[in-house]
Formats: structure tokens, C-alpha cells, sequence
């Protein structure tokens, strides 16, 4: 449906629901506009988009008045020009002393251009009132400055803080009339209230008024980069930190450095939002750390090198190691190009399916389960799923600090539709805030308080029987276990009152539906009964029984028939920008590209594909095996690592150094020199994000491009490049007669071979990415738009989906005792990426969180004798660190939380314990047993 | 009291009230006060007995809601009704 009215004796035609003002902007006509954002709802605030329309009394503003069919709309008259102009005036006579100042000549973005257009159109030149006193500038953010005196109190930054994006809060109007600002809760300053940097209140003022401190996003001691001139350009890629998965665009100076990043409201995984590290966190690209050159370790040193003579060397050499003794560790940072070919050597040339990525350390008990019970590892719908559901299971993860736009469209389904929130933690995290219910369990004790909610869920007949009856089996056998959680005995487990687990367990299983059914965003309404969504990271999966945990979930999903619906499904949501796509590109010990099992039949197809005599059809170790194996005459002797850096993420870091140096011959790829680089015999240097082409693929399944928008810095090449190079050198060695299988010029030609030998992506290409953006796999053909959700008729196990019954097993290998008494918890925190190689140089999010905040209950505090703020040892059987103490109820007594980042040498896996889930092989990076002590300030 | 010191009053009232959302009421109320003021003090002239007609109307028309909309009024009544003590005190 569309309406059409006349806009200045011209007719439009706008969409239903349009207003006046989106008439006058399809018309082309020109309207000031200051406080209306293109991506958020009218404020009509500013008063400069009046108009005059036939019938109605007055100068109503555009901005707010819907446009109805045969409307005669007048954008131009004297007297609504006049009246404009006289309100312009005021506006400016709010800026400091207007008659010198800028809104009368600059242009650019942020920088008054709006209102100088405004001010020009309307033929002002000269100002009419003499200029206000205001508000001095809030200057506590390491980012960005609040400056009251340029500030038009338009009302942009506080929508955007608030129901416009982003759902946080942290600023709105203080004051009334002329006494009004921008400011914080209690009037604090930014730094000191909830604020977490996103910059979406920056992104959004017309004026400048906040602003970028250009200097705390670039390398310390660079020079700051040319906003003007030649070379100036824009370019649109993925965000290269979290699995979100945002579209971000970077703007880049004529030196060929990146001046800023922009959000990308087309994106459909973002919408428009950006957080902290990927709107703040890209000056890394650029620091004097990055890897430039090949590196050789010549007597304990390294020397820089040619590729010629790193390359040769590195092809000598692992010409000794094909087959099992060589392992590789792929990137869940590089794109998918990059991990297709790394795989693609090591099965192909290296004749070794020992191959692995990050995976294995986050969600590989998720995908264990996922694959056991419905045959498919991935996520199974969309974030707009989150926003049509009725209640969401926040579990075992803390997403305002790991996935923050994630996190926003949650709050967006809680505040804007109603939806219910259940968070279960140990911790008390930010979402708690706005839970329904927040069940605070014992660390270890997951499997017994989903079983729980099973019983429930039966006891109370919640179940969907049809979809239980239709589309599952193993019902029998599962029901003899769960129906042993009665909510009191869970209780006595978990420490979860019972009445809690009832109530969890009927929001989950019959939500309510969502208030507000139909949002900008999804357009239409839920047709459907509505759905739930639970959403868990690394808390279910992080221990011995991370696999029993992931199986509770997805039980629970099948007993309510809470799948194969908008507004259900079931959510790992995966850590790194590109850990789903590793996966995908076949960088696993036992799947080649698209989860294709390895057996003789698909080593078959892939040997018709690529030729050789093939590789072995025996699964290979996955990366905490072939760590385990290094030690054994028969084990891994040669690692090839790229974008990882396992001597900060493996768990008892101690050890697995130990392990590492029985290598005969290891080779780091990355851009930074770290941990495990250290210990390489030769080191290459890789380019990052930025200067590269290629694809990511998010938490949603949705693969997006990354596009080279600078010059690789130094001699740095783009993995896919470095390791064909190499390849190709090995097969001239050994005389093999496949060299033209690494024969690529463009990571587009690698992607389309993927998409060709695998049947969830055929149907995606570049040119498709490019035209459409991003598409969510499964996309068999050409024509298929995307998959937002899985299940909807059958699963790829069959036409039915497993219960998997498992009992609650010890809670961890290592409880607290007398002498260490403390249970640690290990995670991150919002301003840091993982072990901090890259925001460690980010001096705006260094400056930000700066060291090792170590969190504790105040009653723990008080035993040990410790104070908010004091130096402290941290102690396990296996290591120790120091960091400062941070007292907060957001911890259990009993329980201590260490973000497992590197700061000034500390690093909490020195403390974790090297035990394993047995099914998945990932480590209890959540639970083992410290004693905490005071020490001075030197530490 | 006299015309001038009620519509300043008047004026004063609204300035005080205004809640700060749109911009001609936050903005328009308090130049209305401190036109007013000039005035009485002895310091007005015409251009500002013109200014305030102006302001009345702008104010009045682009205001989002009925405080900034009415705030004209007072000030309009009295430039229609009493221009003599107005113009008395700016000559």
C-alpha cells in the first residue's frame, strides 16, 4: 500500500506509514531537519521541518504528521519560510559567539553542517541574537568529549542512547527550559555512569557537539590522519571482532590510514548499531608493532628475512612432517577464504587432518550436541528472532560485555515488545537489569537446573506435545532421567529456589506474546504461537559436562516445540567475527567444508575436486589432543598456527608451554608478535582485516564480505596468499603434480570453489554479497534469498531431532577446599578482545580498563582481608597472577571472576585447569579451585 | 503593577515553565524576558518593540505544545491594547 500527496504542486507516493517529512525527502525537495535521525523515530523537537498543509490549522512539523492520500503539502511559502528562518535563529544564537563561528562557513561531517545548510537555505547571514552562556564539555569518556556549548539540544544522542538504538540509557536531558543539557544519572560524569561507549550518541549529533578525541583511537605517537584530500575514501566491510557480525564503515584518510568507523544501517545484522571496540578499536591496523617483515629465529633470535628465503625454509622443512606429525591451527579471525585454503594444505598437501580452530576452546560441546541431536552445529535463527520472541533465556554468558549489539536487540525485544527475560548465571551480569527472573546457580550445576525445568515443564503438561509426538525420538528414555529434577531437588543442587525453576519453566515454555508485534525491523507481525529463544556462550560450555549442558538446552527446545518458528530456535552465540565460518570453510579434525563428515565417500568427491592421491579418511586430533601429543614420540612435531595464539588461551598455561617446546619445527602467522610467535622458528607476517578481501560469517549463519580498504602494511600478505604461495613451493619440492590447486588470484575465485564443493553455501557468490550484502546460509541455489531459521520442517539428522538424556555429574574436576577455598570463574570484559593482543593497543579502550580488575564479594573481601582497590595474589595449584581487587555483589560469595585478558603480564589461564569435557575435548576454563591473598602495590 | 512589568511577568512565567523540548519555546521564552527587561530599564527602542512582535509570532506558531503556542499572547494583547505605554517607554 502507498499513498500518494502533492508535495509543493508535485505529486509523491510514499509507503504506508510515511510521514509528511519521508514525503518532502523522496520529492527531493529540500527541508531543514535537525532533530529527525533517517534511522530513528520523529522527536519533533527542532521545529525546522514545518510546513504548511491544506486543511490543517497552523505550521504543523513534518517530521510528525503522517501523510494521508491526496494531501496538498506547501514546503515553501513566505510564511512558513519566515517562521523556519525565526527558528533557525534561535537555534543558532544558542551556539558560542555565533557572529565568528563556524555554522555560518564549514561544512563536513559533525561539524554544523546541517544547520549551516539550514542557516544558507534560508538566507541567514548574519546572527541575530547574541550568544547564550552554556554548559562547560564532559570530557571523561577516552573517546569522546560531550561539549555542552555547540549542543542544539536536539534530542538525537539520548534517542540513540535510548529506545532509537541502542537501549542503554546512560544519557538523557537533565533540567528544563533553557537550563537543559545532556548529562548522566545523578549528573555524574559519563565515565562514572552506565555508559559503555558504544558511541552511538556520536554518531548521531548533527552538530558536533560530541565529538571524537581523534587522537585516543589512533597509535600512540602517530601522526593523525588527513581527513581531506586526495585518496579520501569510504569502505564498507564487517567488523573484525565479535560473532555479532556488525557492518561497520571505514573511512580512510589520504594517507591511507583509517580516520574513523562509521555504522552501516543497512546491515542487517546490526541495523546501524556499533559498540565501543568496533566503532573505537581499529587503530591496531595501524600500530608500529604490526608485523612487517618475515621473521627466521636464527641462535634464539630473530632476524628479519625475504619471503623468498622464510618460504623456502618453511617448504624444506615441512616436507619431514607430512602426514600425523603435522598439526595446524587455523584462525577464527581470518575470513573464510583463508581457512578454506589452510585446510585445504594441510589435508591436500600436508596429508594431515589435524586441523582445528578456536572453536574447540568456545562452542564445541554446543556443536557436539547440536550435531548429535539435529545433525546441524550452527545457530538456528536470526536476531530479528529475538525481537518477535516472548521470552528470552539468557544463559551462561554475558552479552552486554561480549555481543553488545546482540545484547541491544535483545533489550529492544525486552522494552520495546515485552518480551520476558530469564538470566541464568552465577553472575550477576548487566542483563539482570532487566530480567524477569534471574536464577543464580551454582557454578557446575547447569544440567541439574535444565533437567528441572524439564520436569516442570512435564509435571505441569507445558509441553508441545505434537512436536514432541511429530518430530523427536529418544522421548522415553530422557523422560526416566528428567522426570527425577523435581524443582526441590534442584534446589538442593543448584541453590535455585524452586518456585524460581517453576516460574522459568512456564515463561519458557508458554511465553506471552510480544506487545508490540510489529517493529520497523520486522515487518508484519508474528503469525505464529509465540516462541522462545535461549541464547548461552561460554558458561554452558566451558566445563567438564559442557556437552551435558549444551544436550539440557536443546532438550528443552525439543519438549516445548520451541524451534522451527520466527520468534524460537537456539542461539550459541559464537565468539569470534569468523568462528562460524571456520568452521564452514572445514577448518575441523573430522569435517571437511560445510560439515561434510569424513569418510570415504566424501575424501572421494574432494579428491574428484582437487586431485592428489587424497588424505587420510580418519578424523584427525583436535587442537587440546594434538597439545596432549606433543610430548609422545608419535605425536604432532610440526605446527603451522595462523591468527591464534594458544599460549594465552590454552588453559594451565604453564604446561602447555612445556608441551609447545617439544615441537620440532612451528611456524606463527599473524600481525602481531605474541606468546606463541615467540617460540616459533619462523614468523610471517599477515594483514589484517582491513587490508584484505574476503568474507566473514556471523553468529546468524550470515556470510558478509570484507573489503581491502588499505595498503598491507609492510611486507604483510593476506593468509589465503601466504599459504598458496607455499603450497605451491612444496608441490615444485616434491614434484607433485597439483600445484595449480593453489593457483589463485582473488580470494572470490577461492570462495567460489567452497561454494561449489559445498552444498549449504552453492548458492553464494561476491557478486551476490555484493548486490544483496549479507545472505545466511543454507543457500543452495543462486535464486534461494537465505535462511533466517532452521527446522522449519525437518532436521538434517532426519525427520526427527534427539532427545539426549544425561544425569548431573560432578560439578567440576576441582572444588574449592581449605586451601583454596575460592571458586574462579573466567570471562571478559567489555573494553578488551580476548587475551588483549589487539586492544592492548587501542589507546582509547587501554586508557578505559587499563589492568586486571579482579572481582569478589565483599563478605570474601572481608575473610581474606582484602579491600576494594588493594593489590591481591591469585593462586591455583598451577599458577598465580596479581590484579586489583574490584569488591562488587555481583559475585557469589565464594565465587571470584578474572577476565581472562593479559594485562601487565597477568593472564587467568596460568590459573585455569587443563581438564576436559569427554566428548568435546574443550577445557573447564569455568571452574577451578584459587585462594586469593593481599600484597603490596608492586605486586 | 504596570502593563509592561505584567506581560514581563507573564513572559518570565513562561520562560520559567518551559520544559526545554522545542526549540523556539526553550529558546524564544527567555529572549522574550530579556527583551522585555531592556524595555523597562529605558534601554528598548522600536527595533525592539519589533523584535518582540516577531518573537511573539514565531514562538507562538513553531512551538510543539500549548505553554510555547500561548506564549505570545500576553505580549501580542499588549501591543495591541497598551502600544502607548510600551512605545512611552522605549522613547
Amino acid at each position: 500500500m502507498s499513498i500518494t500527496l502533492t508535495i509543493d504542486d508535485q505529486p509523491v507516493t510514499v509507503p504506508d506509514g510515511g510521514s509528511v517529512l519521508d514525503a518532502i525527502n523522496a520529492s527531493d525537495t529540500y527541508i531543514s531537519q535537525l532533530c529527525k535521525d533517517p534511522d530513528m523515530k520523529a522527536i519533533g523537537a527542532c521545529r525546522t521541518c514545518l510546513v504548511q498543509i491544506d486543511g490543517i490549522r497552523g505550521f504543523p512539523a513534518s517530521c510528525s504528521t503522517p501523510a494521508t492520500e491526496g494531501m496538498t503539502v506547501q514546503t515553501d511559502s513566505y510564511d512558513v519560510r519566515r517562521i523556519r528562518s525565526g527558528v533557525i535563529e534561535l537555534t543558532l544564537g544558542m551556539l558560542p559567539a555565533a557572529s565568528e563561528n563556524p555554522p555560518f562557513v564549514k561544512e563536513g561531517r559533525g561539524d554544523f553542517a546541517q544547520l549551516s545548510t539550514a542557516a544558507q537555505h534560508h538566507n541567514i547571514q548574519l546572527p541575530r541574537w547574541e550568544t547564550r552562556q552554556r554548559e562547560a564539555t564532559d570530557g571523561s569518556s577516552t573517546v569522546f568529549n560531550i561539549a555542552m556549548e555547540s549542543c542544539i539540544l536536539c534530542g538525537r544522542c539520548a534517542q540513540a542512547c535510548q529506545e532509537g538504538h541502542q537501549f542503554i540509557g546512560a544519557i538523557d536531558f537533565l533540567g528544563a527550559g533553557r537550563n537543559s543539557r545532556i548529562g548522566t544519572f545523578m549528573d555524574k560524569p559519563l565515565s562514572e555512569s552506565i555508559c559503555t561507549t558504544c558511541g552511538q550518541c556520536l554518531s548521531v549529533c548533527p552538530t558536533g557537539a560530541i565529538h571524537l578525541k581523534e587522537q585516543s583511537i589512533q597509535p600512540v605517537g602517530t601522526p593523525l590522519p588527513q581527513r581531506e584530500g586526495p585518496g579520501v575514501r569510504e569502505v564498507s566491510t564487517t567488523c573484525p571482532y565479535c560473532g555479532v557480525g556488525c557492518g561497520i564503515k571505514l573511512q580512510v584518510g589520504g594517507n591511507d590510514q583509517i580516520v574513523e568507523v562509521l555504522d552501516d544501517p543497512e546491515n542487517l545484522s546490526s541495523v546501524g548499531m556499533l559498540c565501543v571496540k568496533g566503532r573505537f578499536g581499529s587503530s591496531f591496523v595501524h600500530h608500529p608493532d604490526r608485523l612487517t617483515t618475515p621473521l627466521i629465529k636464527e641462535d634464539g633470535e630473530f632476524r628479519p628475512a625475504t619471503w623468498d628465503e622464510a618460504l623456502d625454509l618453511i617448504a624444506d622443512r615441512l616436507t619431514h612432517y607430512r602426514g600425523n606429525s603435522f598439526g595446524t591451527l587455523c584462525s577464527a579471525k581470518a575470513t573464510n577464504e583463508d581457512g578454506y585454503i589452510q585446510q585445504k594444505f594441510s589435508r591436500l598437501l600436508m596429508q594431515s587432518n589435524n586441523i582445528d580452530h578456536c572453536t574447540r576452546l568456545c562452542h564445541s560441546p554446543s556443536v557436539e550436541a547440536m550435531l548429535t541431536s539435529l545433525g546441524s552445529g550452527a545457530t538456528s535463527n536470526s536476531y530479528t528472532d529475538y525481537e518477535d520472541a516472548g521470552c528470552l533465556l539468557v544463559i551462561g554468558c554475558d552479552p552486554t560485555s561480549n555481543h553488545p549489539v546482540a545484547a541491544s536487540r535483545m533489550r529492544r525485544a525486552i522494552v520495546e515488545r515485552g518480551a520476558k527475560l530469564i538470566v541464568i548465571n552465577p553472575r550477576r551480569i548487566d542483563m539482570c537489569d532487566y530480567a524477569d527472573l534471574w536464577l543464580r546457580t551454582n557454578p557446575g550445576t547447569d544440567v541439574a537446573l535444565l533437567n528441572g525445568l524439564a520436569q516442570v515443564i512435564l509435571q505441569e503438561g507445558l509441553q508441545d506435545q505434537a512436536f514432541v509426538t511429530n518430530r523427536t525420538e529418544g522421548f522415553e528414555e530422557w523422560v526416566k532421567v528428567a522426570e527425577t529434577y523435581t524443582p526441590e531437588r534442584v534446589e538442593e543442587i543448584t541453590g535455585v529456589p524452586a518456585e524460581d525453576t517453576r516460574q522459568a519453566a512456564r515463561l519458557y515454555a508458554k511465553p506471552p506474546a510480544p506487545v508490540r508485534p510489529s517493529s520497523p525491523l520486522t515487518k508484519g507481525g508474528l503469525q505464529c504461537r509465540p516462541g522462545s529463544c535461549p541464547i548461552w556462550g561460554m558458561g554452558i560450555t566451558q566445563h567438564t559436562n559442557g556437552t551435558a549442558n549444551a544436550h539440557g538446552l536443546l532438550n528443552l527446545a525439543l519438549l516445548a516445540g520451541q524451534l522451527g518458528r520466527p520468534g524460537s530456535g537456539i542461539s550459541p552465540l559464537r565468539g569470534q567475527n569468523n568462528v562460524q565460518g571456520c568452521g564452514d570453510a572445514g577448518c575441523l579434525p573430522n569435517a571437511m567444508p560445510g560439515y561434510q563428515v569424513i569418510g570415504q565417500e566424501t575424501v572421494a568427491k574432494f579428491r574428484d575436486a582437487w586431485g592428489g592421491n587424497g588424505f587420510p579418511d580418519q578424523h584427525g586430533l583436535v587442537i587440546t589432543d594434538m597439545v596432549e601429543s606433543m610430548k609422545e614420540p608419535t605425536g604432532i612435531k610440526a605446527m603451522y598456527i595462523t591468527g591464534e595464539n594458544p599460549l594465552l588461551s590454552e588453559p594451565d598455561l604453564n604446561h602447555a608451554q612445556e608441551m609447545f617446546e617439544n615441537l620440532e619445527f612451528l611456524v606463527v602467522q599473524d600481525i602481531f608478535m605474541h606468546e606463541t610467535a615467540q617460540i616459533a622458528d619462523v614468523v610471517l607476517p599477515a594483514t589484517s582485516f582491513a587490508e584484505k578481501d574476503g568474507t566473514f560469517t556471523n553468529s546468524e549463519r550470515r556470510v558478509q564480505r570484507v573489503r581491502r580498504a588499505i595498503e598491507p602494511r609492510g611486507q604483510s600478505r593476506p593468509d589465503w596468499e601466504i599459504i598458496s604461495d607455499l603450497a605451491k613451493r612444496m608441490c615444485q619440492k616434491l614434484e607433485l603434480d597439483f600445484e595449480d590447486q593453489f593457483d589463485y588470484s582473488h580470494p572470490s575465485q577461492i570462495f567460489d570453489e567452497m561454494a561449489r564443493l559445498t552444498p549449504i553455501m552453492s548458492g553464494i557468490n561476491y557478486d551476490r554479497l555484493d548486490r544483496e550484502g549479507g545472505i545466511q546460509w543454507p543457500c543452495p541455489t543462486t535464486g534461494h534469498t537465505g535462511t533466517p531459521y532452521l527446522y522449519a520442517d525437518s532436521f538434517p539428522r532426519g525427520p526427527r531431532a534427539l532427545f539426549v538424556p544425561f544425569d548431573q555429574g560432578p560439578v567440576a574436576a576441582e572444588t574449592p577446599n581449605r586451601r583454596f577455598p575460592l571458586t574462579l570463574n573466567t570471562g571478559r570484559v567489555l573494553y578488551h578482545w580476548h587475551g588483549g593482543t589487539i586492544t592492548r593497543r587501542v589507546s582509547g579502550l587501554m586508557e578505559r580498563s587499563p589492568e586486571l580488575r579482579i572481582a569478589i564479594n565483599p563478605e570474601d573481601g572481608e575473610t581474606y582481608g582484602i579491600e576494594d582497590g588493594q593489590m591481591i595474589l591469585v593462586s591455583s595449584r598451577r599458577g598465580q597472577l596479581t590484579g586489583r581487587a574490584l569488591l562488587t555483589d555481583r559475585e557469589q560469595p565464594g565465587g571470584i571472576f578474572i577476565p581472562f585478558v593479559k594485562l601487565s603480564e597477568s593472564a587467568a589461564n596460568f590459573l585455569t585447569n587443563a581438564v576436559y569435557d569427554p566428548t568435546s575435548k574443550i577445557p573447564e576454563y569455568k571452574v577451578c579451585a584459587v585462594r586469593v591473598e593481599a600484597v603490596g602495590e608492586e605486586g | 503593577m504596570t502593563i509592561p512589568e505584567v506581560v514581563r511577568k507573564l513572559a518570565d512565567y513562561n520562560a520559567s515553565e518551559s520544559c526545554g523540548k522545542c526549540t523556539p519555546c526553550r529558546e524564544g521564552t527567555p529572549r522574550m524576558v530579556q527583551i522585555l527587561d531592556r524595555i523597562s530599564s529605558g534601554n528598548g527602542s522600536n527595533t525592539d518593540l519589533e523584535e518582540l512582535r516577531n518573537l511573539a509570532e514565531i514562538v507562538g506558531a513553531a512551538s510543539l505544545c500549548g505553554l510555547g503556542q500561548m506564549s505570545g499572547s500576553p505580549i501580542n494583547s499588549a501591543l495591541h491594547f497598551f502600544a502607548d505605554e510600551l512605545e512611552k517607554l522605549v522613547n
